[in-house]
């Protein structure tokens, strides 16, 4: 466990905030961290992706219809199975924002889905 | 194995117990019952089950609905179990707003299905079963 000391002016709201909301103040605190660091990844995976696809034509001769894992432009690893290369990568580079991408015609990973929404 | 149509959606639509695992954190959420969207490419999971079994974005995506909208989406690995039966390492798409898992062909084409709208069941057969019903007709 990691003790933060926070300034006056954000544990007074704070503790307005937790009141209002029957929480405690480690659950908003714990929560408001998990969305910044999710936010932090997302942003990192999307330069990392920019860096794929302007690196797209040089990568799909050689990985073609795999998956990749990406960090800082270099390709870590390729794999035909993307989870096992998830995996694989997880456990050798923890939470590392590694983009693991498949190798296809374009650089998208794009999904269709024909429903447009379910409806209660 | 059988499965009863969630009655909760008008018409009720075919449904599997499943459970979601992640083989990085060893953590599983579930079970409940996942919605059969054969429509979907893909399997929409809620993040909130996502951030349950710890899973970590890994790469940025679109989906693109049947009129052409595209919506940015995150996407996940995750283990997928079928009571005893796993897919591993689907890569599923993190849906924000929805409670319900959606399960698209990317984990529906690993089974065979059977469904029985007018019982309002969905049946996985077994092994024999299977074979009887892929027997061509005499």
């Amino acid at each position: 466990m990691t003790i933060i000391e926070l300034a006056p002016r954000l544990s007074n709201p704070l503790q307005l905030l937790a009141k209002r909301q029957e929480a405690s103040i480690e659950e908003i605190i714990e929560e408001v961290i998990d969305r910044f660091l999710r936010e932090q990844r997302h942003a990192q995976l999307l330069q990392e992706m920019e860096r794929f696809r302007q690196m797209h034509s040089e990568l799909l001769p050689q990985f073609r219809g795999k998956y990749i894992g990406m960090l800082n432009g270099q390709v870590l690893d390729s794999d035909a199975d993307g989870g096992m290369l998830h995996t694989r990568l997880a456990r050798q580079y923890g939470d590392q924002p590694i983009l693991i991408v498949e190798i296809k015609d374009q650089p998208e990973q794009e999904f269709k889905r024909l429903s447009r929404r379910l409806v209660v | 194995m059988k499965s009863l149509y969630r009655a909760d959606y008008h018409p009720p639509i075919p449904a599997l117990p499943i459970r979601l695992y992640s083989p990085v954190t060893d953590r599983f959420v579930g079970p409940e019952l996942a919605l059969v969207d054969t429509g979907s490419d893909a399997t929409l999971v809620p993040l909130r089950h996502l951030l349950a079994i710890g899973a970590e974005e890994t790469a940025p995506g679109w989906l693109v609905t049947v009129t052409g909208e595209r919506q940015a989406v995150a996407l996940y690995f995750v283990d997928i179990y079928l009571e005893q039966d796993v897919a591993p390492g689907i890569r599923v798409i993190a849906d924000q707003e929805g409670d319900d898992v959606v399960l698209g062909r990317d984990f529906l084409n690993r089974f065979p299905l059977f469904l029985d709208g007018p019982l309002k069941q969905l049946t996985v057969p077994d092994a024999v079963a299977v074979r009887r019903m892929r027997m061509p007709a005499s």
